[in-house]
């Protein structure tokens, strides 16, 4: 199972999260913003987090100020984005999560995009 | 017309809403079927001033089908940039064609240089909306589903309240969506994606994902699909949109122990395929089985606590439908109402009664 970090500005939805992927057995710290997100894998579980899941839409570092941040810090890291309006336009740049999830969530495919990611070869 | 006075909802005198219309800011044109330029409000020829002799229409639409100029005109998902004075370097945008009852197309023109931007803070504008109003639903939704799996603790009554919740906020995050994409479809953005779909799996996909619901309110619901259904050129994702709607409003509408049946089969001679969503309940409470097609006019106002938003859904699957250039019809009656949707197996040859119609 996974250590995830996970990053929203909603505390409802945090909580559903942690609930259940704590349920499906991975451990879960959380953060507020994107830069508390960078500032918490940093101080606190620097090379320990298998996947970060950051909201795209969040005050301070957004998402994907906070998935370039983590490309650039920890490049093996896989990312996943959440958004629940549209989906941003597909370029390809180093702000692109590997996967983006549309919210309310269907939380058989995000466990299953979790492994996926989490089960494959790091990135280069 | 002086001292004449004028009911609310009576149509003006014809001289002042032609006045009217010139002060808009918007520009306005009307075109023939045969997309000769009828009328331009004075907004539209500061835009183009070539609008009133009726050519500038012409050098974007020369040698083309008349198939083209429907497709170039109702369905160009970029909308259509053309000169406004030939081999001039004006543009400007036709967007949102409507058919008028006279047969005429009403079109909207504007000026890119305004409209980008004014098009740029809408589009941020519903961004927005989609999530201040998806946000909540995902709580609300997420956490009705985390009772329901750990709901062993729970007596009957507290488990069917909590399958209220979640059944109404799934509605409601449909509704979400739905108004969305009317509002898309409002700016031209509504489009669609298409590929070779097998519209049979599709009805059954959604006809099981709403069983469930459907058989907590004491329901039934069958889905018959004929053997060898063609594919047809279609959106699955908008396919299974319009099903769940239609399938969705029957649940919502009907009272307990009404049977839901979705059935289809192949027109050949006609080249559709024909969806069909009837139920055996109390019928369309309108006399005018197309006043369901109109956007947020549900139920009938007899009864407000009915209220459930069919007309969105049902205005949204019109339009839908009309995108892939198929056919719908409402009848309603003792024996309960029936929505049938045409959709043609090949996309190119649409039924001759297809109308591309308002949204």
């Amino acid at each position: 199972m996974a250590q995830v970090a996970i990053a929203d500005d909603s505390t409802p939805i945090r909580l559903l999260l942690r609930r259940r992927l704590e349920a499906a057995g991975h451990q879960v710290i959380e953060a507020v913003d994107g830069a508390e997100l960078i500032e918490l894998i940093e101080a606190r579980c620097s090379g320990a987090v298998d996947l970060a899941l950051v909201d795209w839409m969040m005050p301070r570092l957004d998402g994907a100020g906070a998935t370039a941040a983590i490309r650039n810090k920890w490049p093996g890291m896989p990312v996943i984005g959440f958004t629940a309006g549209l989906p941003p336009a597909e370029v390809e740049s180093p702000a692109t999560p590997d996967a983006f999830i549309a919210k309310p969530f269907d939380f058989d495919y995000l466990f299953e995009t979790i492994r996926e990611l989490t089960a494959g070869p790091p990135r280069p | 017309m002086a001292g004449t006075e004028v009911e609310i909802g009576e149509v003006p005198p014809a001289a002042s809403a032609l006045e009217i219309l010139n002060t808009q800011v918007g520009g306005m044109v009307v075109l023939t079927p045969g997309l000769e330029v009828v009328w331009a409000n004075a907004a539209a020829r500061r835009v183009a001033p070539g609008l009133e002799e009726g050519s500038a229409i012409r050098p974007l639409l020369e040698g083309l089908t008349e198939e083209q100029k429907i497709d170039r005109l109702l369905f160009n998902r970029e909308r259509v940039l053309a000169p406004a004075e030939p081999g001039g370097r004006d543009l400007y945008w036709l967007m949102h064609p409507q058919e008028m009852a006279d047969g005429n197309l009403l079109l909207y023109i504007w000026d890119p240089d305004i409209s980008e931007d004014m098009h740029d803070r809408r589009i941020a504008f519903l961004a927005g909306a989609a999530h201040e109003l998806r946000s909540p639903l995902t709580a609300i939704i997420g956490f009705a589903e985390l009772l329901r799996e750990e709901g062993d603790g729970m007596d009957t009554a507290q488990q069917e309240a909590v399958a209220m919740i979640e059944q109404n906020a799934t509605y409601l995050k449909r509704l979400v969506d739905d108004v969305l994409d009317l509002t898309r479809n409002s700016f031209g953005e509504l489009s669609l994606d298409l590929e070779e779909v097998d519209s049979g799996s599709v009805a059954t996909i959604a006809c099981a994902s709403l069983e469930p619901s459907i058989a907590a309110k004491g329901q039934t619901i069958e889905c018959r699909v004929e053997d060898d259904l063609p594919r047809i050129e279609a959106d699955s994702g908008r396919l299974n949109q319009m099903l769940t709607n239609l399938i969705g409003n029957a649940h919502a509408h009907c009272p307990e122990g009404t049977a839901i049946e979705v059935s289809l089969s192949a027109d050949r001679q006609e080249g559709e395929v024909a969806i069909e969503v009837a139920d055996d309940g109390p019928g369309f409470p309108f006399e005018d089985p197309d006043e369901a097609f109109r956007s947020f006019r549900s139920g009938g106002p007899q009864n407000p606590a009915e209220m459930s938003g069919a007309g969105i859904g049902l205005s949204l699957t019109k339009r839908l439908v009309q995108l892939h250039r198929g056919r719908i019809f409402v009848s309603s009656g003792l024996e309960g109402s029936r929505v049938s949707i045409r959709l043609p197996i090949d996309r190119k040859n649409a039924h001759p009664e297809y109308r591309p119609g308002p949204a």
